[in-house]
């Protein structure tokens, strides 16, 4: 079932009207079946695996807080983490691993055939794995007491509205909450409905809009300029992002209507004015993961610098297999890591022309510099392989035409600087404006989310466009 | 009892806050989609004009039927002149078969043209379950009871989303705008293209595999649905394939059958040595420019003229 269809603005108050109707002692069950049911409509068979997954995270967290040997700790932690990182990769890896050996082989003439298997990536494995390693790492932590109701347990790994595609919570945050009794507050129904609404906006007006023209072009890279090629990965940097935080926007709004605090995932990335920042605004739930749960137990940046840099590279790196079974998304993560790496090395010289320029000056200048990286970034996560990556990064580096915007696409490419007009205009006012003067203009609650509406029906893509992010 | 005071407070802010918020979304859907209906059937050219001359003005004796290479193709005058009958070309771009079989059945509905010619090409098959693009022709599902059960194609809830106006005319701004702002000069519905291919220009390898394009059953049956539907009401119809600059192999043994049972001629002009490989006559790789689509309507006009219901289904100038 995805957010952007009929049957979710049927699913959606239907869950939210019986959870306030039903007495706290079995929300839960309200809450578990809607989420069993929520991913049962992807694929049935799947939600063995999670059932799966919870079993194992439940058991192995029990058996770790009940013994106070460190051996046996240990043992329990590597079963639920070997055991679920296990089934991810056998889901998601184990194809590619196979694919990237096939080609070992073929390269030194080997004649010998690697297994391949033919079946869907369940949805949202990777973001419900995630979420029950960190469950098992912080009971072995000792950071997190093991839970004893199991349905409340399996109601944290499986929560439909962040389930397929994030935010990727932590127990701590997450399960204490499902434990408070929630009332009925006009407030949280009203602000999360409104977060929702956004959510909406950015992906049926903006994401899938930009899609149409994007998916032409990176669907044959090869028969565009470099011109047409860069307009595209431009288009696709704010596809992704409203196609990404989108779903987050209307997960943390879903959620909020019941009461429950989903944390941040997005905070207007593209306004980041260095790489580190970038990382601090964009998929934050899944880059605060890593750095607790890789980054700090590699020595994080307490470690010598070459140390230091190693790890990033490794944290990188992992984040782009993350994304995708594909070595296009460890490049990708590679490249980021570079990245940071470079700014790290270079931070003397960084400082020195920032202290020569104005303030205002130099955060135009740093946005759009980072901007620009995370741009060619970009190209790399698109591209259905690494030649397509390469030809359209040269491409785009010799920067000749013709653009490509015959007929259809022109409209839609009108449309899509529109929907881009819009989002800027008001991520602009919450980055800067709501500090400013502007915050004095005083515009009707109700005016503004009606016009929203209005632009959404108006201006949105209604063929039911799939979320980038459960591929992942 | 604090909580039971919270919640019917919650409550009622909720019911009164969020009917007032509903009406003003109801509100706000009328006045601007009565706007958007109005400018929408006042526009005096572009593709919503054509459209809706199509469907509620046009008495044209002669109508051609399909895509972009029906629009770029077929030039109405030539047929005018040649045949003495009236003539308007129906050519959509971007479009495929099912939108033009909403289209054919709506003016069905209306009038019998005398003559129907249909561009077969692959754009016409193209996506085997595309209703998407069907989306053209919601402004008129309430004014045009035919088109409804091709509309609702889109989705079982369709017929209730059409119940916005705003959602009606989803998408049709910048179109609206683009033709208020600069009229679209069209020759009955014919959409010339200037340009020619540069001389140097070099049409890839031509596909002459002889495998038939893909159109599949259900679309074949479909068209032929509407041709049977047309034949019945007394139109004579005609199916013709345009070439490219390339001269591509562009043959369907299902539609040549289809062709046969219904004895409608197919005129193949995928080969046609006067047009394919030459520069001059295509404005771009798959459309004739103005001069390559005034032989092939001069052409087609002729065969027209002289064709008889006994003459076998040809394919010509191979």
């Amino acid at each position: 079932m995805l957010f952007n269809s009929l049957a979710y603005l049927a699913f959606f108050p239907a869950v939210v009207g019986l959870f306030f109707i039903l007495p706290h002692r079995i929300r839960w069950m309200l809450l578990l079946a809607a989420s069993y049911y929520f991913y049962l409509s992807w694929k049935a068979e799947y939600l063995i695996l999670i059932i799966f997954s919870t079993l194992v995270a439940y058991f192995s967290a029990i058996q770790m807080e009940r013994s106070d040997q460190a051996s046996t700790r240990k043992l329990y932690l590597s079963l639920s983490v070997i055991t679920n990182l296990g089934v991810l990769f056998f889901f998601k890896y184990f194809n590619f691993v196979s694919q990237s050996v096939q080609s070992m082989l073929d390269q030194f003439t080997i004649s010998a055939e690697t297994p391949y298997f033919d079946f869907l990536l369940p949805v949202g494995i990777s973001f419900y794995t995630f979420q029950t390693l960190s469950y098992t790492i912080d009971i072995y932590r000792g950071q997190q007491k093991a839970e004893k109701h199991i349905g409340i347990f399996a109601l944290y790994v499986s929560f439909f509205p962040q389930l397929v595609a994030g935010p990727i919570e932590r127990p701590g945050n997450l399960i204490p909450q499902f434990k408070q009794v929630q009332t009925l507050k006009y407030e949280q129904i009203s602000s999360g409905i409104k977060l929702m609404l956004w959510g909406f906006f950015k992906k049926l007006v903006v994401a899938d809009r930009l899609a149409l023209y994007v998916n032409e072009i990176y669907g044959d890279p090869q028969n565009f300029s470099g011109l047409t090629l860069l307009l595209a990965t431009i288009l696709f940097s704010f596809q992704i992002y409203c196609d990404f935080s989108a779903y987050s926007d209307i997960a943390i709004g879903t959620a909020r209507c019941m009461g429950y605090d989903l944390m941040e995932n997005f905070r207007r990335p593209y306004f980041a004015p260095n790489i580190a920042d970038f990382w601090r605004r964009w998929h934050i739930s899944l880059s605060t993961w890593f750095r607790d749960y890789l980054y700090i137990p590699l020595g994080g940046n307490r470690v010598a610098v070459p140390r230091w840099h190693l790890n990033l590279m490794i944290v990188f790196v992992i984040s782009g297999l993350w994304h995708g079974a594909n070595w296009t998304f460890v490049l990708w993560g590679a490249l980021h890591a570079c990245y940071l790496v470079g700014s790290l090395v270079l931070t003397p010289i960084r400082e020195r022309f920032a202290a020569a320029l104005p303030n205002a000056l130099n955060q135009i200048l740093s946005i759009i510099f980072t901007y620009v990286l995370v741009l060619l970034a970009w190209v790399f996560f698109r591209a259905e392989s690494i030649d397509d990556a390469f030809y359209a990064v040269g491409q785009i580096i010799k920067l000749q035409g013709p653009l490509y915007y015959k007929g259809f696409f022109l409209i839609h490419l009108v449309y899509s600087f529109l929907a881009i007009g819009l989002l800027m205009a008001v991520e602009f006012y919450q980055e800067w404006g709501e500090k400013s003067r502007l915050a004095k203009i005083q515009i009707p609650a109700s005016l503004t989310y009606a016009s929203l509406i209005v632009a959404i029906v108006l201006l949105g893509v209604f063929d039911g466009g799939q979320f980038i992010y459960f591929q992942f | 009892m604090l909580n039971y005071n919270q919640t019917s407070i919650a409550i009622r802010q909720l019911l009164i806050k969020g009917g007032r918020f509903v009406l003003l979304l109801v509100v706000l859907d009328l006045l601007i989609g009565w706007g958007l209906q109005k400018w929408y059937f006042s526009q005096s050219s572009g593709k919503y004009h054509r459209i809706t001359y199509a469907l509620q003005e046009t008495e044209a004796e002669i109508l051609f039927v399909g895509t972009s290479h029906t629009v770029r193709h077929f030039i109405p005058s030539i047929f005018t002149d040649s045949l003495g009958m009236s003539a308007y070309n129906l050519g959509a771009r971007g479009q495929h078969l099912y939108y033009c079989d909403a289209m054919l059945e709506g003016i069905l509905a209306r009038y019998t043209p005398r003559k129907i010619v249909i561009n077969i090409d692959r754009d016409l098959f193209y996506g085997q379950a595309n209703f998407d693009k069907l989306s053209d022709l919601k402004p008129y599902y309430w004014n045009t009871p035919v088109l409804r059960s091709h509309l609702q194609q889109r989705g079982s809830m369709e017929r209730f989303l059409l119940l916005s106006k705003l959602y009606t005319y989803n998408s049709t701004l910048v179109h609206l705008l683009r033709y208020s702002a600069k009229a679209q000069k069209d020759f009955n519905g014919y959409l010339p293209l200037d340009a020619s291919m540069p001389d140097n220009y070099q049409p890839l390898v031509a596909d002459t595999s002889g495998d038939d394009f893909i159109a599949s059953e259900i679309q074949v049956a479909l068209l032929e649905q509407r041709i049977v539907q047309a034949k019945r009401a007394g139109a004579e119809v005609y199916l013709v394939i345009s070439p490219i600059i390339s001269g591509d192999w562009i043959r369907n043994r299902r539609i040549e059958a289809m062709a046969k049972r219904q004895s409608v001629p197919l005129w193949n002009y995928a080969q046609d040595q006067r047009l394919v490989g030459k520069n001059q006559y295509f404005g771009d790789e798959i459309h004739l420019n103005h001069a390559g689509a005034e032989i092939l309507s001069k052409d087609l006009a002729h065969q027209i003229k002289y064709y008889s219901p006994a003459m076998p289904v040809l394919n010509v100038n191979e």
